[in-house]
């Protein structure tokens, strides 16, 4: 199920949040969570339900043994959850490069990919290496490690959690009213980055691919980006912020990113948990940079290679993520010349490559993918009229996007906050603190009411990254 | 401050838990509820649906539509563009082309004429009609909501058209589907295939009737591939002769019955027949057309204008005594009758399905002609060209392609049927969003057999 829906937002959750803190004790307040992450996850894909809860108890299981016998046996749980990922996510693509499925999907095994696969199964490798490193110790119960696992408000799309960020969390927790509250309002605005901008460039970004022109393709390369910006942090705003209510503090994942000065510093505030996964998990334990130069660069092609396949068994991601790979190579050798330009042309060099990024990305036949690019690049007529009426149409959403994207929100929000509660404790109780906290409440039901209003009769796009 | 966060949060529970409360007791009723079965509930469509039920209905969920308009409207800025400049284009995606959309009759024997018919035309006396009109997309545009790219739907000034996309490759195929149903018809059977531009090729600035949106070149292509034993109809010059006259709807994508009659005047004059003058036919008409055109765009304000600018639907009732029969399949059993000119209720805003009652698998006119068998092979702009042919035909029959041999479809073998209905000559005809459709043209190739 998706947050963007009004069955969510009206029944599932306010109930949820009731029987919560009605509800006395951690433990009680736990199995609540469980239940309703169950639901939430059953009313998606009740099929593999059973392939959560077996996979879950597996790794708990497995998590058990290990740390209290064989520590060198945490490579049997991780191989036993990559061989998951696998059997669900890649072994149709390989079958199909090694000529046992055809293009038209004979021979496949044609499994529909388990919501949110990619993001338990790299929180379940987590709990195991971090374990086998002794970063705590194993999940005291099936309960709390199922929790962990399936806690609905990060399950489909992440941030990806590590156990050890959560596990007093997942034993011991208040929600404070001031946190209840400001979990309540970034999920407004999440949801609102989802519905009433993420939704509309997706919109805007499939009436572009129709049209056969360059200034289209650059357009619609343009929405797709904005699109896959605000559907993405906007879930993840959701996630932390239901998250928040119900006591838990999650890992930011952007801090954005379309502010970026070079494409390092894109992948830093871009898929933040994501990135900081390949770096301890794979990276620093192939050996980072401390190896020498050729295996350093050799670990990085693997780490890309395996980012671009996590998005998808694809050739266009595999492509995507060798493309950062080389960006971020070439990138180390300029960076002492990129960082004498200002801060303005660095900006539209870096979102200039992420763009191209997002056309690659955004294409899984390569075909399509040839052709886009060639159109961007010069192939064919470049104008028509009828990019013109749709740049005209999509300008307030433009508009709306670049600013939305930009450090703007932010800087609002700081000099708001700045300005009516800034040298004032919690424990105070002043106007400009009430009215700090009105404005937002207030602000919060505004984006709430139009989300209501732009998803009434409809369902709202299901996330892309869900499908990861 | 502790209280009021308490107090704040615990309004923000309230305020949707309010929500959902009232939500239960002012469902919309109307709203179709999912049903339950093993199989749905195992595989997910059951929640899912439960999901869309909600949403559709919602209590107040058409005021909150309206409102949804009002900012779609903000995110589809038309600038400060003069009136008769393009306001909207909107990914059409094949919609209304694609489904088909009929008056039905709750039992078989019903049949009424427009209001203000009198004598000639269909035999029986008609009691009551009752309407679906698949053909509104209820819900708007949804995100993500992608059938088939054929297309854009374009708003300029008080008009809306389908914009067609050229797809050669699936312009092949459809050439190649009507030249293998004229090799399955044998050379018996007359084939013709008539290809009628649509209004976007002669009301829109250059840039949407040219290059790949350029109709007349899909036409030319698609005839030039066709094979010797399709005999092909030049209704697009006959068509563009007449632009001062009323041959499309402003507010609808199909043409007017004007637009099928020079359509049908070039058919004449390929087939060696004599066209009727348009003065033997008595006229009738129905006021505030709002079309198809207007339900695809009703999420953006900007199509208010069609809704304040409706359509007149002006129909040319038969002069030949007849009597019209829609069948389910085609073994032709357990028919009933409808009217080749149908009176549609005052609620239902597609009067364009007076023409035939709408799509079906299989309707049949016979006629008091003396004259050979005529089968039309069709989507539906074929339903305002049909009544034309009666003049000349014992017996018209309509095939819709797009109601045989999918899934959970009856099944039709359009030459076997052909022959058993000793069908002399046979007219394809379609329209451009059909030609580089790949539904379509699946459709229409499988009724070869």
């Amino acid at each position: 199920m998706e947050f963007s829906n009004l069955y969510f937002l009206y029944l599932f959750l306010p109930l949820t949040i009731a029987v919560y803190f009605l509800i006395p004790g951690i433990k009680r307040k736990n199995i609540v969570l469980i239940v309703a992450s169950l639901l939430f996850y059953t009313m998606g894909q009740p099929y593999y339900l059973p392939l959560l809860l077996l996979t879950a108890y597996g790794n708990y299981w497995l998590g058990d043994r290990i740390y209290n016998k064989d520590k060198r046996t945490v490579i049997l749980p991780v191989a036993l959850n990559i061989a998951v990922l696998a059997l669900f996510k890649y072994l149709d693509f390989f079958l199909g490069i090694f000529g046992v499925a055809a293009a038209d999907g004979s021979g496949a095994l044609g499994l529909p990919l388990p919501i949110g696969i990619s993001f338990y199964t790299f929180q379940m490798i987590a709990y195991h290496v971090d374990a086998y490193k002794g970063k705590h110790d194993p999940a005291p119960s099936f309960l709390n490690f199922l929790l962990y696992v399936s806690m609905f408000p990060k399950m489909l799309m992440g941030p990806i959690v590590r156990y050890n960020d959560v596990k007093a969390q997942l034993e011991e927790r208040r929600s404070s009213p001031r946190a209840v509250f400001e979990g309540g309002v970034r999920f407004c605005v999440g949801l609102a980055k989802k519905v009433l901008i993420a939704d509309y460039a997706y919109l805007a970004f499939s009436e572009l691919e129709n049209q056969s022109f360059g200034a289209a393709a650059w357009l619609s390369a343009l929405m797709f980006m904005f699109y896959i910006y605000f559907e993405f942090s906007g879930v993840t705003d959701m996630a932390i912020g239901l998250g928040r209510i119900f006591g838990f503090r999650y890992a930011e994942n952007f801090d954005l990113p379309y502010t970026s000065k070079s494409v390092t510093d894109f992948w830093r505030r871009w898929h933040i948990t994501l990135g900081s996964f390949f770096r301890d998990y794979v990276y620093i334990p192939l050996g980072g940079n401390r190896k020498g130069k050729a295996r350093q660069i050799l670990n990085l092609f693997i780490v890309w290679a395996l980012t671009g396949l996590w998005h998808g068994a694809n050739w266009n991601y595999l492509i995507w993520g060798l493309y950062f790979f080389v960006l971020l190579a070439a990138e180390k050798q300029l960076m002492p010349k990129l960082e004498k330009l200002p801060y303005a042309a660095r900006l539209l060099i870096t979102m200039f490559f992420v763009l191209i990024g997002w056309v690659i990305f955004s294409h899984e036949s390569l075909p399509d993918l040839g052709s886009r690019l060639a159109m961007m690049f010069g192939k064919g007529s470049f104008w028509g009229a009828q990019v013109g009426v749709i740049l005209r149409n999509s300008l307030p959403l433009i508009a709306v996007c670049l600013i939305g994207s930009s450090v703007l929100p932010r800087w609002f929000s700081l000099i708001w906050g700045g300005i009516l509660v800034r040298g004032r404790k919690e424990s105070q109780l002043t106007v400009t603190q009430v009215l700090y906290a009105v404005s937002l409440f207030l602000f919060a039901i505004l984006l709430l009411y139009l989300c209501t209003v732009s998803l009434t009769g409809a369902a709202s796009k299901p996330s892309l990254y869900a499908s990861f | 401050m502790k209280k009021v966060y308490g107090i704040l949060s615990a309004l923000f529970l309230l305020v949707l838990l309010t929500v959902g409360i009232y939500s239960i007791f002012h469902l919309n009723a109307d709203a179709a509820k999912p049903e339950v079965t093993f199989g749905s509930f195992f595989d997910g469509t059951y929640a899912s649906g439960q999901r869309a039920w909600y949403a559709a209905a919602f209590p107040q969920s058409e005021t909150l539509k309206g409102m949804n308009k009002t900012l779609n409207g903000f995110y589809k800025f038309s600038g400060l563009s003069g009136e008769n400049d393009v306001q909207l284009l909107i990914n059409m995606d094949g919609q209304a082309a694609q489904h088909g959309a009929s008056l039905q009759t709750p039992d078989s024997t019903t049949q009424n004429p427009p209001p203000d018919s009198s004598t000639g035309g269909d035999a029986t006396e008609p009691t009551e009609t009752t309407a679906a009109e698949s053909v509104e997309p209820s819900d708007g545009l949804q995100p993500g909501m992608i059938v088939e790219n054929l297309g854009a739907a374009l708003l300029i000034g008080n008009r809306a058209v389908e914009v067609a996309y050229a797809d050669y490759d699936s312009i092949d195929d459809y050439a190649a589907a009507v030249t293998s149903i004229a090799t399955a018809l044998g050379s018996n059977v007359n084939t013709y295939s008539i290809l009628v531009p649509n209004a976007a090729e002669f009301y829109t600035p250059e840039d949407y009737h040219s290059g790949e949106c350029s109709q007349s070149g899909m036409i030319s292509y698609a005839y030039g591939k066709m094979g010797q034993n399709v005999k092909t109809v030049d209704a697009y010059s006959k068509l563009a002769a007449h632009l001062d006259d009323y041959v499309y709807f402003r507010t609808d994508h199909h043409w007017t019955q004007l637009g099928a009659y020079y359509a049908y005047t070039a058919y004449c004059d390929k087939a060696g027949l004599k066209a009727e003058p348009l003065s033997a036919f008595e006229t009738g008409q129905y006021d505030s057309f709002v079309g198809s055109m207007y339900q695809f765009l009703s999420n953006y304000p900007q199509a208010a204008i069609l809704r304040d600018n409706p359509d007149t639907l002006k129909y040319y009732r038969p002069h030949v005594d007849l009597e019209t029969t829609v069948y389910s399949d085609a073994t032709m059993t357990n028919g009933y009758l409808l009217g080749t000119i149908c009176h549609v209720d005052s609620d239902v805003s597609n009067k364009y399905l007076c023409f035939l009652g709408g799509d079906h698998p299989i309707t049949v006119i016979k006629t008091d002609v003396d004259g050979p068998v005529c089968m039309l092979i069709k989507e539906s702009y074929g339903n305002a060209f049909a009544p034309w042919l009666t003049s000349h035909y014992s017996k018209v029959i309509v095939v819709d392609p797009r109601e045989f041999n999918g899934d959970g479809k009856p099944t039709l073998d359009i030459a076997g049927f052909a022959r058993e209905q000793n069908v002399k000559d046979c007219i394809i005809l379609n329209y451009p969003m059909m030609i580089s459709s790949d539904l379509y043209i699946g459709q229409l190739s499988r009724v070869v057999k």
